[in-house]
């Protein structure tokens, strides 16, 4: 089993209600559109294996109802995720202000190290577009996550979307074990450069006296 | 003593056939009969009859106590769990025929024996696990009994098997047919007549000689009992409240013959219908079966409910009566538990309200009895042609010739409550279906939906504004089954109610609820109302809560089911991670409708409005257990997948018939559905709303395609699901999520702990790297210092050497001062000297102011001789000079 990938990736799927998030994923899965896809009640799934700098990679991409209220069900899925994908309607300010909510359910439930990518689906509406590239590019800049606009229905950029994602769990994760290799003991936490810094000093300062 | 007996056979007899006469109690007029429908009710949770095999036993007894069967019997029997094991049975057993009793004027030792005996029966029928087929228990006609009877040769079982209890001795040959025929007369408990005919026959030929044999009986009977009463201690504690009340009864019987018979219990509430059973799925327990098990015998369920509530002195009124022992079956009956709480809320609602509801209620019967009548070929009341296997047979035969039994539902329609308080009728007509034609009316009617009420609240708020609009909007294309025509009708449905009920709003899911309302309704009012009953009175609002927490106690309940059903299937997937809240909460939140074709939704539609939503986990659970072969093979991925859209596959005709015929493999059929599944999604859009994507190639899958009928029969009959197990399910819930809750609670607290301290840590770290700089410095400067201090010790000592030369120089200073000083005396000399000079010149200066004076009278003397010499004084003036130099030259020469 384990053979047949190098890496097993849990991307998760997050954004408000009728933003494109099944359509994305099922877009990227099957390659597929459907104008008329139910609404997702609790919890979809589906697995993509992609080739990544050489590496098979296996993506577990769970999708979430987007109603808020569904977070009972939802919010378990948070913790296991490597990587989290915001999605938002460029058509649709609201879902573009719930960007917001939707990192404080990322910091309230999903690990400190956990990935994120924001996606701004439906690029194709042109002329129904509210939120302009920029202004969503800052706020990803500002938040440190690489930002996208998305297709689902002319499937631009769907690939890379996930590819992006997977590519940046990958790097932290090579850098992760580096990380791990040189110093044994750190933390799995962002605070882990700080107190690396600091046992050097204190090191020095010891050496000193 | 035969007396009594013969007396108790034809009252059971009469009663037996108004058994099934649909609770026409009035026909059996005689007091006897009602005692005897008491005596029914009241027996034991598990085998409420025995009381009839009882007399049976008498009978037996006094009839043959030297056969030589008495002394041969099976060991088996006896073997001590077993004993154990029935014991809780029978105790239960045992204290009913007393409150029976009581009342009889009949002699009570007989009784007694028979109980022992009944007792060591029960002991052999429920551990014999299969013996008599059962359907031979369920015919309700006299002819069958008596041919039953006719096959009963061994007469005197109870004897045998209480003799057996006694001595515990070898195994006969004739022992097999004993057991056998015991078998069948456990069996046939459910229908007494044939029991109670039998021991007439018995008591009329052998009571004449064989009364000797009583005493004796007697006394062992008083043995087996107090072995009986030292049992008493229920093993399972769910059973306790039982076991309690049961104690408080059988103490009271105890003493033996000393009784009275009370007159209070002369009324015994209305029997109950009593079902068949089917003793060929009983399973041989050493020890009680767990409860669980137990309750999955529909026997059991219907014992028990009879049993756990059923008052001890019922009332005489056969509505209170229904209504006691409705109350009692809720316990373990959906159909009961669901029509309680429905009557609970009319009960509960104004007058008005009340009021509008009855004129709902005449409404639909009207529009029902105008819908009879525009049958083509209504079958009249009195025209009932179909037997019920008859009727059945053309259901199962074909779906679009169903024999619908207009007359049941008639009755439906006229008095549910009737109807519902034989819940085994029931549940096998719903589980047929309820005929499409009245659906809807049947649902409101069950529902109690039907008011005016519903239609001002839709009046008023169907032109308001909602919050929710936008979303409900963006889900109404999202939504399956939704014709083009009744999108705006749903739409204002989930609005209204969305106000209607601001807690709730609207949650993803309410439109998969609302759309077969809608499709089964005339008005959208009344789709509201059904839907507002739904949501309030069927609990299905928790739901919908933002929270969710109906879901969650179902997620949970469910997953207790499959435990129970299926520990494999369970345990296999929750090592796969798998858990029910991935597939299941679609299931829930959109009774099925969410990938599921119409026809399964609309039946599950019809058992959730009469049983209630928790019957959702029937369906829930039997397609997991019917699937389990193919879950079990499956790993995570392919699991949920499977889980999600293929397990419905199962009822797929043609996988039906494969799997009857055998002929393809579990894979192969796998693989099928596989290539299937993708499509099935969209083909239900396109057969529902015409206008969707095509799948090429592919004939759509209709609902004919599914067996709907063997999907619901089996959910229904493969699966049990009570009301007081649920309970249970959900009060265990209740508990983890409370310790999750506080797990939780916990965790944020310490989340934030953590983030303080981290924030802590980080002002120690920069405190820390501050001070180490401050340290450093001070390092620095110390090694300066010490520098500093190695140079001025350098120094000092360099100093201390100069010191050293200085103080030699200086001593030898001293000592060269410290030598005489030849000059030493010269400044004495010099003062000396000093002073003489300075009293010298004092004296010179006196001299010399003498002399001044004698210049001057010289002076004066020459300017005298000028005047007189008037010419020649220039000259006397020069001549004055060198006195004066004389007088100086003078003083020089004093001072040398």
């Amino acid at each position: 089993m384990n053979s047949e990938y190098d890496y097993l990736f849990k991307l998760l799927l997050i954004g408000n209600s009728g933003v494109g998030k099944s359509c994305l994923l099922l877009r990227f899965s099957d390659d597929t559109y459907t104008n008329d896809y139910i609404s997702t009640i609790g919890v979809d799934f589906k697995i993509k294996t992609v080739e990544l700098d050489g590496k098979t990679v296996k993506l577990q991409i769970w999708d979430t109802a987007g109603q808020e209220r569904f977070r009972t069900i939802t919010s378990s899925y948070y913790r296991g995720s490597h990587g989290i994908i915001i999605v938002y309607d460029v058509t649709d300010q609201e879902s573009f202000n719930g960007v917001k909510m939707w990192l404080q359910e990322i910091d309230r439930y999903a690990t400190s190290t956990v990935l994120k990518l924001l996606v701004g689906n439906k690029c194709d509406l042109k002329e129904k577009r509210v939120v302009e590239y920029d202004v969503a590019k800052e706020f990803a800049d500002a938040n440190k996550m690489p930002f996208l606009e998305t297709s689902a229905l002319d499937s631009t950029n769907v690939e890379e979307a996930f590819l992006t994602m997977a590519r940046q769990i990958k790097d932290s994760m090579a850098q992760q074990q580096r990380h791990d290799g040189n110093s044994g003991n750190q933390k799995d936490d962002s605070g882990n450069v700080n107190l690396k810094g600091q046992s050097l000093t204190g090191s020095n300062a010891g050496g000193c006296c | 003593m035969t007396e009594p007996i013969q007396n108790e056979v034809n009252t059971t007899i009469e009663f037996n056939t108004s058994d099934h006469s649909n609770d026409d109690l009035n026909t059996a007029d005689d007091e006897r009969n009602f005692e005897e429908k008491g005596l029914n009710v009241l027996p034991g949770i598990v085998e409420p009859n025995m009381a009839y095999s009882l007399q049976t036993a008498e009978g037996d007894l006094k009839a043959k106590p030297n056969d030589p069967l008495v002394s041969t019997h099976n060991d088996d029997v006896l073997v001590p769990p077993l004993e154990e094991a029935s014991t809780d049975r029978s105790k239960e057993n045992v204290s009913t025929p007393l409150s029976v009793g009581e009342n009889r004027t009949a002699s009570y030792s007989e009784e007694k024996e028979d109980i022992i005996k009944e007792y060591h029966s029960h002991n052999e029928s429920s551990s014999r696990g299969v013996q008599m087929s059962a359907e031979s228990g369920i015919h309700s006609t006299t002819e069958p009994i008596i041919n039953e009877l006719a096959s009963i040769d061994e007469p005197v079982t109870p004897k045998k098997l209480y003799s057996s209890c006694e001595d515990g001795s070898g195994m006969q040959s004739d022992q097999n047919t004993t057991v056998e025929v015991h078998a069948a007369e456990d069996d046939k408990r459910m229908d007494p007549v044939r029991e109670v005919t039998e021991p007439v026959e018995m008591t009329t030929s052998a009571s004449t000689g064989l009364s000797n044999e009583g005493r004796q009986l007697e006394e062992e009977t008083a043995k087996v009992e107090d072995a009986i009463h030292s049992l008493n201690a229920p093993p399972l504690p769910l059973r306790s409240h039982l076991a309690t009340e049961l104690a408080i009864e059988t103490p009271s019987r105890a003493p033996e013959n000393e009784i009275e018979p009370s007159p209070a219990n002369s009324q015994s509430p209305v029997s109950p219908t009593l079902p068949p059973r089917n003793l060929n799925k009983r399973k041989q327990y050493a020890v009680p079966p767990p409860f669980a098990e137990e309750m999955r015998s529909q026997k059991f369920r219907q014992n028990l409910a009879m049993t756990t509530g059923a008052p001890p002195v019922p009332p005489r009124s056969k509505g209170a009566a229904k209504a006691n022992r409705l109350a009692s079956a809720a316990e373990i009956n959906l159909i009961a538990n669901r029509l309680r709480q429905t009557s609970h809320h009319y009960q509960r609602e104004d007058d008005v309200s009340r009021e509008y509801l009855d004129k709902g209620k005449d409404m639909l019967k009207s529009s029902f009895s105008t819908f009879l009548e525009s049958l083509p070929s209504t079958p009249t009341m009195t025209e009932q042609p179909f037997t019920k296997e008859e009727e059945r047979g053309h259901i199962e035969d074909n779906d679009k010739h169903v024999v619908i039994d207009w007359e049941f539902w008639t009755r439906v329609v006229n008095d549910f409550q009737s109807v519902a308080s034989e819940p085994e009728t029931l549940e096998e007509k719903i589980t047929d279906g309820i005929p499409s034609q009245i659906r809807g009316i049947i649902w409101q009617l069950v529902a109690n939906s039907k008011s005016k009420e519903f239609e001002d609240i839709y009046e008023t708020l169907s032109n308001t504004k909602s919050p929710h609009e936008a979303s409900i909007r963006r889900d109404l294309r999202r939504t399956k089954f939704l014709p083009e025509d009744k999108v705006e009708c749903l739409l204002r449905i989930l609005t209204v109610y969305s106000i209607y009920d601001p807690d709730v709003g609207y949650t993803q899911g309410m439109a998969f609820i609302a759309t077969p309302l809608i499709l089964n309704c005339k008005t959208s009012a009344e789709a509201l109302g059904l839907l507002i009953r739904l949501m309030k009175f069927y609990g299905l609002r928790d739901l919908f809560l933002p929270d969710m927490p109906g879901l969650m106690i179902l997620l949970y309940q469910f997953d207790r089911l499959l435990e129970e059903n299926s520990p494999q299937l369970y345990n296999h997937l929750a090592r796969q991670g798998v858990r029910s809240s991935m597939y299941a909460t679609q299931w829930f939140l959109t009774f099925f409708a969410y990938k599921f074709p119409l026809g399964f939704v609309l039946r599950i539609f019809d058992i959730v409005l009469i049983e209630g939503i928790e019957s959702i986990l029937r369906f829930a659970v039997n397609l997991m257990l019917k699937n389990s072969e193919a879950l079990l093979a499956l790993s995570f991925d392919r699991l949920l997948d499977y889980l999600k859209n293929e397990l419905f596959n199962y009822y797929l005709k043609e996988s039906i018939e494969s799997r009857n015929h055998g002929t393809l493999s579990r894979e192969g059929m796998a693989g099928s559905d596989d290539s299937d599944t993708g499509s099935v999604l969209k083909r239900e859009i396109t057969s529902v709303s015409q206008t969707q994507l095509t799948n090429t190639g592919s004939i759509a899958i209709t609902d004919d395609d599914y067996d709907i009928e063997l999907f619901v029969h089996e959910a229904m009959h493969d699966v049990h699901v009570t009301p007081i197990s649920l309970k249970r399910y959900a009060a265990e819930y209740d508990e983890i999520h409370q310790i999750e809750q506080q797990k939780e609670a916990q965790y944020e607290s310490i989340k934030i702990k953590n983030k303080q301290l981290q924030m802590e840590v980080r002002k120690l770290e920069h405190d820390y790297t501050l001070l180490n700089k401050e340290h450093v410095e001070i390092a620095n400067e110390l090694i300066k210092n010490r520098l500093k201090i190695e140079t001025l010790l350098d120094e000092n000592s360099d100093q201390k050497l100069i010191i050293l030369e200085l103080k030699k120089q200086l001593e030898e200073e001293m000592r060269r001062q410290a030598l005489p000083n030849p000059d030493a005396d010269i400044p004495s000399d010099i003062r000396e000297d000093l002073d003489r000079t300075i009293r010298r010149n004092a004296e010179v200066m006196s001299e010399n102011a003498k002399l001044q004076d004698k210049i001057s009278e010289q002076e004066r003397i020459i300017s005298e001789l000028k005047i007189a010499n008037h010419g020649e004084s220039r000259i006397p003036l020069l001549d004055s000079k060198p006195p004066l130099a004389n007088s100086w030259s003078g003083f020089k020469k004093v001072f040398k």
